[in-house]
């Protein structure tokens, strides 16, 4: 191969590489777009880091210059032992500290909470968030794998799990806390505006793992309030009479032994809380988009759609029967 | 002395030996060829045959045989029962039984089955090598293997009956074989759809209960007041082999779809059999704690959410259930069996989170367990 066509190849690959890793920098899950407070912080953070460590790089890839064409004078001056100790121990020990006293100070921040945080408590379990909410009036309520936050007003974060370790991470919103068996950790974030983000589990937790995603809405204060008492409350009854056929089949089915319907005879607390699935943007952790179809193929095929998830599947209905019940569940909003 | 001279050459060996070879090939393809070899079953083995091929018996079972029988196995009166029953139905035509002959059709058999009871046969193998005869049968006999290679349980009650047939009295063996078909079932006197079926009827009775006594083995499930839907779906899966017994599927491939029908009703119109008095009160509340709350800490739910009166109708209802039988089924499940049909693979997800100790207890409990509500018929 001739210089020219080496040089070319490897413009091209840089070219690619750059081009698909700047690719992920947009969209809901975006740890560039951040928004909220905190983000800002931890983004401030980030360029610090980028930039020092990119100085730093750039001084060594001059000495190593110097070092392999330079003079033989010069590559004696660096080979002395003084030059070696400065750059070598000094030089890493001043600038790595003030870094990590500067990433500590950004992070307490984080850890600590601020007065007047709304507390929320999530759970890691496999492969599914389970999410409990003050309700206002002194007691509180599960809801599963959504978040929704009120823009301006710190969200203070209990993380724990029910099994193995698990990570909750929004990018958006910045901060990635493990959930670690027999520990509480905390982590506060703040919504600066409206909108809609993704987030997802960041550390490997079995099979589905990369199936454990979930969507934080931010909403403003007055209409939060409205979404809380809504959630809250107890299920819709059902008005159709599919709706109703549904809701025999959900009660028939045993599906009360593991999941909750609030208002209704089905209290299980093994699988997600359904009491307002169709309210959701998305099911089994933002792996399927929420509608009804999406809730039938879930009930019938799930060991295909999440490998290894706990819930069997259930193929013994008729069709009809399927989709009384997936329009029973997409009903209660 | 010089021996040399008469020893041959390699090149005579060589032309010696492959010439007789051929010659002894083309003679017994010849004889096979042109049929002159009999196969007459009437005719018999030579001597040296019969010889041969019982010597590869006997050694090939005994190198093949391993497993080793489940403890006090040959006093295991539910075994026994249950054993003996099976083999009324599948295997006293060829081998006769305690009181009654070998069938003459089956006399003239190649090699001919021996009578089990009336001669010393069985004393020649041991116990986990009779557990191996019936499990895999024996080639060039008419031996068959166990219709389902999945339920190692169900050989073991054959084995159980095997060692007690040789000195059962005929009238233990007609008692043991009848179980509760001496007595017709009470609902076929009534209507006349029933009794279309009711000589299957009164034969399901020899294993099963009949609506006034319960099983004649444990290891047996109950019948009557079960959901129809589910008995129906049982004797479907049982006659295509989706669901694993090799004692259920011969009973239910014969029957055909009408038949199936009126005999789900037929037993699920029965009055459900009375529970049993707990007998061990801290099982007991281990079983009622699970079937009433479930394991949250190992994801099981509640039995009673899908076992109790108001369940889909393709759910069995458990209460009052044989207790070994109940074990038996959630060993099953445990093992990776019981996983062809839709309502089997739900179970199988549940049961492989109980373990011995929580299936002994829930079955303990169920097995005393009475709903509260009957259990709706087919019109409801």
């Amino acid at each position: 191969m001739n210089a020219a066509a080496t040089q070319f190849g490897l413009r091209a690959s840089v070219a690619a590489i750059v081009g698909v890793a700047v690719s992920g920098c947009d969209g809901v899950q975006s740890a560039l777009s951040f928004d909220g407070s905190d983000a800002a912080r931890i983004t401030v953070l980030t360029i610090v880091m980028v930039v020092a460590a990119t100085a730093i790089f750039l001084l060594v890839m001059t000495v190593l210059a110097f070092a392999l064409w330079g003079s033989a004078s010069a590559r004696k001056r660096l080979a002395s032992p003084s030059v070696v100790f400065a750059g070598g121990v000094v030089f890493p020990c001043v600038v790595l500290s003030a870094l990590l006293g500067y990433g500590f100070a950004v992070m307490r921040t984080s850890t600590h909470g601020e007065p007047g945080a709304l507390e929320l408590s999530v759970v890691g379990e496999q492969w599914w968030w389970r999410v409990q909410y003050p309700d206002g009036r002194g007691g509180t309520f599960e809801t599963a794998n959504e978040l929704v936050v009120p823009v301006g007003r710190p969200v203070r974060i209990a993380l724990t799990t029910a099994d193995v370790l698990h990570s909750f991470w929004v990018p958006a919103y910045a901060g990635k806390l493990d959930m670690v068996p027999g520990r509480t950790n905390y982590l506060t974030l703040t919504a600066s505006s409206p909108g809609l983000v993704r987030g997802q589990c960041a550390e490997y937790c079995g099979g589905a793992h990369a199936l454990m995603s979930l969507f934080v809405r931010a909403l403003p204060p007055a209409e939060f309030a409205t979404w809380r008492e809504r959630e809250a409350a107890d299920a819709e009854r059902a008005e159709t009479g599919r709706q109703r056929r549904g809701a025999t089949l959900f009660a028939g089915a045993g599906c009360g032994g593991c999941h909750t319907i609030r208002g209704t005879a089905a209290n299980g607390l093994i699988g997600p809380d359904l009491t307002h699935l169709g309210s959701r943007h998305s099911l089994a952790a933002a792996t399927l988009p929420n509608n009804a179809a999406a809730i039938a193929r879930w009930i019938a095929h799930n060991e295909t759609i999440k490998p290894g998830n706990l819930m069997p599947e259930y193929r013994v209905f008729s069709d009809a029967d399927l989709h009384a019940l997936a329009d029973y569940l997409f009903a209660l909003k | 002395m010089n021996y040399e001279r008469y020893m041959p050459t390699l090149r005579q060996a060589v032309a010696v030996s492959s010439v007789t070879l051929l010659a002894l090939f083309l003679g017994v393809a010849l004889t096979v060829v042109v049929g002159l070899y009999s196969v007459a079953a009437s005719a018999g083995h030579f001597g040296i045959v019969e010889a041969f091929l019982e010597l590869a018996l006997a050694r090939s079972v005994s190198l093949h045989a391993r497993a080793e029988p489940p403890s006090g196995l040959a006093h295991d009166r539910d075994r026994i029962t249950l054993g003996a029953a099976h083999f009324d139905g599948a295997c006293s035509s060829c081998h006769g039984a305690p009181g009654r002959r070998v069938n003459p059709l089956h006399k003239a058999m190649l090699p001919p089955p021996p009578h089990l009871s009336a001669s010393d046969v069985l004393d020649q193998w041991q116990v986990r090598e009779l557990f191996w005869i019936l499990k895999h049968g024996i080639k060039y006999t008419g031996m068959p293997a166990w219709p389902n290679l999945e339920r190692d349980d169900e050989v073991w009650t054959l084995v159980a009956f095997l060692q007690n047939v040789q000195v059962m009295e005929p009238a233990e063996y007609r008692r043991l074989r009848l179980g509760n078909a001496a007595e017709p079932s009470p609902l076929l006197d009534g209507d006349p759809e029933f009794r279309t079926v009711g000589a299957i009827a009164t034969a399901c009775t020899s294993c099963h209960d009949n609506g006034r006594a319960r099983p004649p083995s444990e290891l047996t499930p109950s019948l009557a007041g079960q959901s129809a839907t589910y008995l129906a779906d049982a004797l479907h899966a049982y006659a295509d082999g989706t669901r694993a017994s090799g004692i259920m599927e011969p009973v239910a491939a014969v029957l055909d779809d009408a038949e199936i029908a009126l005999l789900a009703e037929h037993f699920s119109g029965l009055e459900p059999i009375a529970p049993v008095a707990p007998r061990q009160q801290a099982l007991w509340e281990q079983g009622r704690r699970i079937a009433t709350t479930g394991l949250p800490e190992a994801d099981v739910p509640a039995c009673l959410s899908c076992h109790d009166a108001h369940a889909l109708e393709t759910f069995p209802r458990l209460s009052g259930q044989n207790a070994r039988y109940l074990r038996t089924q959630l060993a099953l499940w445990r093992d990776g069996g019981r996983r062809n049909t839709a309502a089997g693979r739900i179970m199988a997800v549940i049961a492989q989170r109980l373990d011995a100790d929580a299936s002994a207890a829930v079955s303990h409990y169920f097995e005393q367990h009475r709903l509260a509500d009957p259990p709706r018929g087919p019109d409801a």
